[in-house]
């Protein structure tokens, strides 16, 4: 389409070219009918002949001169020709690629119809049409056609483009689909091929629209809500001075909205009393401070209250570059407590001539007012009164119960009454009876405690004595450690102590016990015997209720008591009617009973143990002994019994010598066989199971000294028993063979002497029993004291004395194991003294 | 002893040789009648049981080691005191052990004497003579 004009400035061209051809052919025959007779004259002259032929000549080359020169000329008038069509075919391919390129949807309009000349594909895909359906058709059939988007409408736009402007508009548009969308349309002129046309370049500005319209609806929202909350919003550019206000805000300051504002709007609308102090609140919120600011307002000729909130953001210096606030319209609530202090002036001309104390507190807590009777009590001002300052006066002991009940309440909007101690003006402590309850305004809406105070300390003092007697029975059971309990026995409700409480770690003053409470807390463990105890106390099957048991504590752990307690009261039928009883706390003596039976156990697990490993040595040596004992014995048997039957059945095949050398060898097997035999009872003793009982002494060693072998050969032997009516506690068998060895020892050491005398006694001594065996016999040197009672050791030779040194290692190993000990006390020459020393 | 040829034998159960010997000997010199039969280990003086279920004749008195091989003295008393029969059976246990609980344990099976062997071999003569006069003379007619 584009092409169409460019092709009709070619045919302009080529007309021209062909003038231009057709002039220069004339103007060269002019010239030449002009001149070539004149010059053909003055070359061949007058010759008429001549001259003819000359002319036929002439007009020949006339001819031929013509024909080069139109052909160089046509030839010159074609090349330009095609080098133009060459430049205009690129350049129109170009535009095109640039025109269907172009991401923006294109329209190329005639200004006067309106008609579409061209599109590119983007505005076909724009619209859901080709190309063709496009161009066929009119602007109205593209848009919504409603004002101001019709056909008229369009054609408008494109006179001012006529006129030379390059207008941006949004439009309606309608799709192929049917539905209708925006455009944004910038127009321009485009002269194409001498022709002035209209480009317009359109863009879907549908999102935009969009968000647009949700901001709008957000604002809107914004607006509505700050109508209702009564409250504005405003942006202080700080640089620039410019101030934006809400909807609202406009509403409040009573300015007609719409108006560009500056800071000095705002503060033109400020009461002038408190414009010195909004300075000083800014100015602080400039330095960064929180800026929450109550003044007055001129909004018109009204006087409002507003309450300002800002916020002021700096730049990276510290400059304040703007600040977002909000204003609140507070009038009412103002007036409201205009109202309120009215009404509170009028209720203090009541309050204060009443003799009662009254006050009141703010929705804060803080007690904002007290009747002239309070100031009076005190001796304060209100001021000094007011908030907290009170609590001054309250007696420390009740001032954190006092506060407890006041905030508790408070915090629950519940009446409270309580008494405490309020301190006079004289200094004298009096007892109060306090009572508040929260009180409403109008609306319903709770502002804070109202409240009386009566001075009840007379009616007090009655009863502290009461209390003081019970506080000394409270303190006593705290120092014991005890809690108390007072049950009703029907209903099953309790007082408890605060010990009570505290000892199952909770807090005593929202500590409540009861029966059901109580039993739950009770370890299930302990549960049916704790009732049962009680049950039968209850029907009199037992004469006290004392038991012990673990009840929970706060913490969830177990806490051991003991309970102890006795009905106090009794109804007619003589079934219980109250019970009193006190807790004990026994944690420490039952852990400490815990860890004795610990370590009880600890202690049999590691006595079995040792116990076993003992048993295993002793069976080891028992098959020891019994080795021995069969063992070495049985070759022993062999040499005596042959070394007698050799004597008896050979004696005379022997001579002296031969029976000697015999006799010596039977001799050997007796020493050994004695031998054997000592070990054996040294080595039963060491393992033999020991049986401790209640022993007669006297009788024992009336029996050892009857047993003693009577061989003695023609000596005197005195044997003094000096043993009175005594026990002693140990194993009978033990210490008879213990005094078994000491006389037959003794009865050995005093061979040499032609009297022997031998005192065997007891004596009771710090709780011990000692006995001793004393001889005259030789005695033995006391450096020895010691070794005589080490197994072999010999102080003589065995002709001598014989023996195997056995025995007294016995009576020493049996001594020991009977947990007693022995010793011996002599001079060579002198006799000895054997002791024994054993537990009663 | 009154129409039998033989008097009934003794039965020694000793694994011990010079024992054994010594024992024979003694009783020889006693000049006892009874053969002696002798078993050598706790094993050989069971098999006897089922010989005398078999008609052996029965021995006038068994006299039992404890510290045997096999099968211990205290068991073959066990065996012998719990049979119907042969625990009427005089038993001497004859042994080198003293031990308490060796003489309590052979008692409470049954035994009908416990003897400890001598090392002297006079003793050792009177301990056979004691055995012989008291079960195979004096107790005989008790069987």
């Amino acid at each position: 389409m584009i092409g169409d004009s460019a092709r009709s400035g070619t045919a302009e061209r080529r007309r021209l070219e062909a003038a231009k051809i057709a002039l220069v052919y004339a103007g060269f025959g002019a010239l030449w009918i002009m001149f070539s007779d004149t010059l053909l004259y003055q070359l061949v002259g007058q010759d008429a002949s001549t001259l003819a032929r000359m002319q036929t000549f002439k007009g020949w080359f006339f001819i031929g001169i013509t024909a080069v020169l139109l052909y160089l000329l046509i030839r010159r008038a074609m090349a330009a020709e095609s080098r133009i069509a060459e430049r205009l075919l690129e350049s129109e391919s170009r535009f095109q690629a640039i025109f269907d390129g172009v991401n923006d949807p294109i329209f190329l309009h005639d200004p006067q119809t309106g008609r579409i000349l061209d599109v590119n594909a983007r505005a076909c895909e724009l619209y859901g049409y080709s190309r063709e359906e496009l161009c066929d058709r009119q602007v109205a059939d593209l848009s919504s056609n409603v004002p101001p988007y019709t056909q008229a409408d369009a054609l408008q736009w494109f006179d001012q483009v006529r006129r030379g402007e390059n207008p941006v508009f949004e439009w309606h548009g309608r799709h192929s689909a049917g539905h209708l969308f925006w455009l944004e349309v910038n127009m321009c002129r485009a002269d194409i091929g001498d022709r002035p046309l209209v480009l317009a370049t359109v863009r879907n500005i549908e999102e935009r629209k969009r968000v647009e319209a949700e901001l709008r609806r957000s604002e809107e929202n914004l607006n509505r809500a700050q109508a209702v909350a009564q409250v504005g919003s405003w942006f202080l550019d700080i640089p620039a001075d410019r101030l934006e206000w809400s909807e609202q805000s406009y509403r409040i300051f009573g300015v007609p909205p719409g108006r560009t504002l500056t800071a000095q709007d705002f503060t033109g609308c400020v009461h002038p009393d408190d414009l010195e102090s909004l300075a000083t609140a800014w100015q602080s919120a400039l330095e960064g401070k929180s800026y929450d600011f109550e003044h007055r307002i001129l909004a018109g000729n009204e006087v409002k209250w507003v309450r300002e909130r800002a916020e002021v953001r700096f730049d990276a210096e510290g400059r304040p570059v703007e600040a977002l606030g909000t204003v609140q319209d507070i009038t009412e609530r103002r007036l409201l407590e205009d109202a309120q202090r009215q009404l509170l002036k009028h209720l203090d001309t009541v309050a204060n001539a009443s003799p009662v104390l009254f006050w009141t507190s703010d929705i804060d807590k803080g007690c904002n007012w007290f009747n002239q009777r309070w100031l009076e009590f005190t001796g304060h001002t209100l001021e000094e009164e007011a908030g907290d300052g009170w609590t001054r006066g309250v007696h420390p002991d009740d001032l954190d119960l006092c506060m407890k009940v006041y905030l508790q309440s408070f915090d629950h909007r519940k009446p409270f009454s309580m008494e405490y101690r309020l301190r006079r003006a004289d200094g004298a402590y009096r007892w109060l009876l306090g009572r508040g309850m929260p009180r409403y305004d109008a609306d319903g809406q709770f502002v804070g405690f109202i409240g009386s105070c009566l001075d009840i300390s007379s009616e007090r003092q009655a009863l502290e004595a009461l209390w003081e007697s019970e506080e000394r029975l409270r303190l006593a059971l705290q120092a014991a450690g005890q809690g108390l309990f007072d049950a009703d026995v029907a209903s099953g409700r309790m007082t408890v102590s605060p010990e009570y409480a505290r000892m199952l770690g909770y807090d005593p003053a929202g500590f409540v016990e009861d029966r059901e409470s109580w039993g739950a807390r009770i370890h299930p463990e302990d549960r049916d015997r704790v009732a049962e105890t009680l049950d039968r106390y209850l029907k009199g099957e037992l004469d006290e209720y004392r038991i012990e048991f673990r009840l929970r504590m706060a913490s969830g752990a177990w806490k051991w008591v003991l309970s102890v307690g006795g009905v106090v009261e009794h109804a007619a039928d003589g079934s219980p009617l109250r019970m009193i009883g006190t807790h004990t706390d026994i944690s420490a003596r039952k852990q400490a009973e815990e860890e004795l039976q610990g370590l009880n156990a600890e202690l049999e697990q590691r006595v079995a143990e040792r116990t076993a490993q003992l048993e295993a040595a002793n069976r080891e040596l028992e098959s020891f002994s019994y080795s021995v004992s069969h063992d070495l014995k049985a070759p022993l048997r062999g040499i005596d019994g042959y070394s007698q039957i050799l004597i008896e059945d050979y004696h005379d095949r022997l001579d002296d010598d031969g029976r000697h050398l015999v006799g010596n060898i039977r001799h050997g097997v007796a020493q050994m066989h004695q031998l054997i035999e000592d070990m054996l009872a040294y080595s039963r003793m060491e393992r033999r199971t020991l049986e401790a009982r209640r022993v007669d002494l006297q009788a024992l060693v009336a029996a050892v000294v009857a047993g003693r072998n009577a061989d003695e050969g023609a000596r005197t032997i005195v044997i003094d028993q000096q043993v009175p009516q005594l026990e002693c506690h140990c194993d009978r068998d033990g210490l008879t063979l213990v005094l078994r060895n000491l006389l037959e020892n003794a009865l050995k050491f005093t061979r040499e002497r032609s009297e022997a005398r031998i005192e065997i006694g007891a004596r009771q001594e710090a709780g011990q029993v000692l006995l001793w065996v004393r001889d005259n016999g030789i005695g033995f040197d006391m450096q020895y004291h010691d070794t005589i009672f080490d197994m072999f050791q010999r102080l003589h030779r065995a002709e001598d004395y014989p023996g195997t040194g056995v025995g007294l290692a016995l009576v020493k190993k049996a001594m020991n194991r009977m947990g007693g000990r022995t010793w011996a006390e002599s001079a060579p020459g002198e006799g000895a003294t054997f002791y024994l020393e054993l537990p009663q | 002893m009154t129409t039998e040829d033989l008097p009934p034998p003794i039965l020694l159960v000793e694994d011990n040789p010079v024992d054994l010997d010594l024992t024979r000997r003694a009783f020889r010199r006693r000049r006892f009648l009874n053969p002696i039969e002798v078993a050598r280990d706790g094993e050989e003086a069971l098999a006897y049981m089922p010989r005398w279920e078999a008609g052996e004749p029965l021995p006038a008195v068994i006299l039992l080691d404890i510290k045997l091989p096999k099968v211990n003295g205290l068991e073959v008393l066990r065996r012998f005191k719990v049979h119907p029969e042969f625990r009427r059976i005089p038993v001497v246990m004859l042994t080198s052990s003293d031990e308490n609980t060796d003489l309590r344990t052979a008692y409470d099976l049954g035994v009908n004497s416990y003897i400890v062997k001598p090392v002297d071999f006079g003793k050792f003569m009177h301990v056979a003579e004691q055995i012989e006069l008291y079960w195979c003379v004096l107790n005989k007619g008790a069987r």
